[in-house]
């Protein structure tokens, strides 16, 4: 308990009991946070509630009905093999959704996994940054295709591919957050208590880097969506039947000409999925540092840039 | 400043080796046999066999690597499993168009994102600021071939203005190959352009709120003055970043909007290559580019060295 200085002041809450608070707080007010969520729900409700009452399986091929035009049956027509593009577009979200997650899970638990290892034991830092230096030189998507390439063309693989290229990115942050983190003072008093350098780690300086590695892997989720669909496009991601955003542009790159419904409700869809996730990446990052947010855009270093291919 | 650049340089040959490893790799991992590929599925066990060390592939790893890395340094990538050249040559005559398009694209989104950036820098949260980011907000998360699509479609097809696929080399004539490039080039680079004006963007901003433009300003300095005279040279450093690495993605961009236009580059002969498997391809594409890159954002390093004292002296 402190000591009341000013006790005509209306009284202050502890900071420490307000932090959580105001990051919520900041971040739920932040308006590319509420552009995100509107796009998003929108979104949700258009791909995840609407389908099951219109009722279409994504799957089921109908010649007699092959690129119709978009209607009240079919409202985005259909396809080559007068599949309902409708649905095929709606399991194409849900599997770019279910890529991007898969990977952007995966490779922060790996780059959260490694940056710690070669932030906090020299030992070892060598040779995990010598490696994602290396695997950051590949220009991303040639990469990941070469990948998919080698391992087959399956949803596995790409998102096996996709993990391997966007993982060095994540661990060469969250190292050079715990070499921050490690030379402040409060990491030095647990040490002379006795705390033990896995608790230190796990307990005191994982849980500060958590705030760049969301941003990061908001990114990360956008670029992933991005790279499946370029992947896919080239004949090179996920393999048909299965929907994804990029095959079914891929089906519709051979016949757009004389059925450009084939390729706009996909690609809007893509668009305003990533669109989607960049906004939520930005709330985040403009919540946790307000004031430093326009900085840190242009000092974000090279090797972040790399990192990221907004434009396949 | 030739420390720097030495300790620049070891780092790279580091990375350069990293590299080398996992395209040689690649092969590895597909679990592709080079013999069976080139002998075709007809092949009996003996004939492989006998391929198979007469091509060195009974070898340890590490030996077949020497010998790999060897023949990189000599100009040698290997032979194409699909056609009867060698991965050199067939590279060489697809890498025309594709860097066409990258560099045509690279200056598309210079002019468009540099103007654009200094002007929504300089009036902050206006109309035309907030135009300008609403812009680049969906021009990064639309991808090069969804627009590239797009303009096809209307300039290509309904207006006809362009040619809707095809590629004619430099060599014929300025006009034609301009207007072969021209929307593959065009869609890249607006796309691309949505980042580097969020870049210029915020950079302008950053150095207009330093104390020396304050300097500038107190002491009656135009505003054209200010920021064409001092700041966008302080300004440019993020953007120099960005141009270089901007190639890469310029590059990869390319490979996939070629595609769409049949243009003969790299992107349709990585195409091909995925689709028959055609490994020692995908890995010369990838080594070749990848070195690029390295080799670009080196020279960048370098420039930086030069023109900034700043990182001179960090360094």
């Amino acid at each position: 308990m402190t000591l009341k200085l000013n006790p005509a002041s209306t009284p202050v809450e502890p900071r420490a009991q307000n932090r959580q608070l105001t990051f919520s707080y900041r971040f739920l007010r932040r308006p590319a946070f509420r552009v995100g969520a509107t796009l998003a729900v929108l979104l949700l409700v258009l791909a995840v509630v609407i389908p099951p009452i219109v009722g279409y399986d994504p799957y089921s091929v109908d010649p007699s009905v092959r690129l119709s035009p978009p209607s009240f049956t079919h409202l985005y027509g259909t396809d080559d093999f007068g599949r309902d593009l409708f649905s095929r577009t709606n399991g194409g979200f849900q599997v770019s959704l279910m890529i991007g997650a898969s990977v952007a899970i995966s490779s922060a638990i790996l780059g959260t996994l490694l940056g710690a290892l070669a932030g906090y034991y020299r030992a070892v830092d060598a040779i995990i940054m010598r490696i994602c230096d290396g695997l950051m030189a590949f220009p991303g998507i040639l990469l990941a295709m070469a990948l998919v390439a080698s391992l087959g063309s399956s949803l596995v693989n790409v998102i096996i591919a996709l993990v391997i290229v966007l993982t060095p990115g994540i661990a060469r942050l969250i190292r050079s957050r715990v070499l921050a983190i490690k030379e402040e003072l409060f990491i030095e008093a647990m040490r002379s208590q006795g705390a033990s350098s896995l608790r230190i780690l796990l307990r005191h300086i994982l849980p500060n880097t958590l705030n760049v590695l969301l941003v990061q892997v908001a990114y990360i989720f956008a670029d992933s969506i991005m790279v499946e669909a370029a992947l896919s496009f080239l004949g090179a991601g996920v393999a048909p039947p299965t929907p994804s955003l990029g095959n079914i542009l891929y089906d519709g790159k051979q016949v757009f000409l004389t059925s450009p419904w084939m390729v706009i409700f996909p690609s809007l869809m893509l668009i305003v999925m990533v669109m989607v996730v960049n906004f939520f990446g930005d709330a985040v990052r403009e919540a946790l540092d307000p004031k430093a947010s326009r900085r840190r855009w242009t000092q974000r270093s090279k090797s972040v840039w790399l990192g990221r291919f907004s434009n396949v | 400043m030739l420390k720097a650049m030495f300790s620049r340089l070891g780092g790279l040959i580091v990375v350069l080796f990293i590299v080398s490893i996992v395209v040689f790799l690649l092969l590895y991992i597909s679990g592709g046999d080079a013999a069976l590929a080139l002998l075709g599925n007809t092949a009996t066990p003996e004939q492989v066999a006998a391929m198979r060390s007469s091509l060195g592939l009974d070898r340890p790893l590490m030996v077949q690597y020497g010998d790999w890395i060897l023949g990189v340094f000599h100009g040698d990538l290997g032979q194409s499993f699909y056609r009867r050249e060698s991965v050199v040559e067939v590279i060489f005559s697809r890498l025309e168009p594709t860097v066409s398009i990258a560099i045509v694209a690279q200056l598309v989104a210079l002019c468009i994102a540099v103007p654009l950036g200094i002007a929504s820098a300089r009036r902050v949260n206006s109309t035309l600021d907030g135009i300008v980011t609403t812009y680049t907000m969906i021009g990064m998360a639309t991808p090069g071939f969804v627009f590239a699509l797009l303009l096809a479609l209307v300039f290509a097809f309904q207006l006809q203005w362009f040619p809707l696929s095809g590629y004619s080399p430099l060599a014929d004539g300025v006009g034609t190959w301009l207007r072969f490039i021209a929307l593959p080039a065009i869609s890249l680079g607006v796309v691309h352009s949505a980042l580097l004006t969020r870049m210029t963007r915020s950079s302008m901003l950053d150095v207009l709120s330093q104390d020396f433009i304050r300097t500038a300003r107190s002491k009656g300095a135009s505003s054209l003055r200010i920021v064409y005279g001092h700041a966008l040279k302080n300004a440019a450093i993020p953007i120099v970043t960005l141009v270089g690495v901007g190639f890469a993605v310029l590059v990869t961009g390319a490979l996939v909007t070629e595609t769409i236009f049949n243009v003969p580059g790299l992107g349709k002969l990585m195409v091909e290559s995925i689709e028959r498997r055609d490994i020692p391809v995908i890995q010369g594409v990838v080594l070749l580019a990848t070195v690029t890159f390295i080799f670009i954002n080196f020279v960048v390093d370098v420039l930086y060295l030069i023109l900034d004292p700043r990182v001179r002296q960090s360094a």
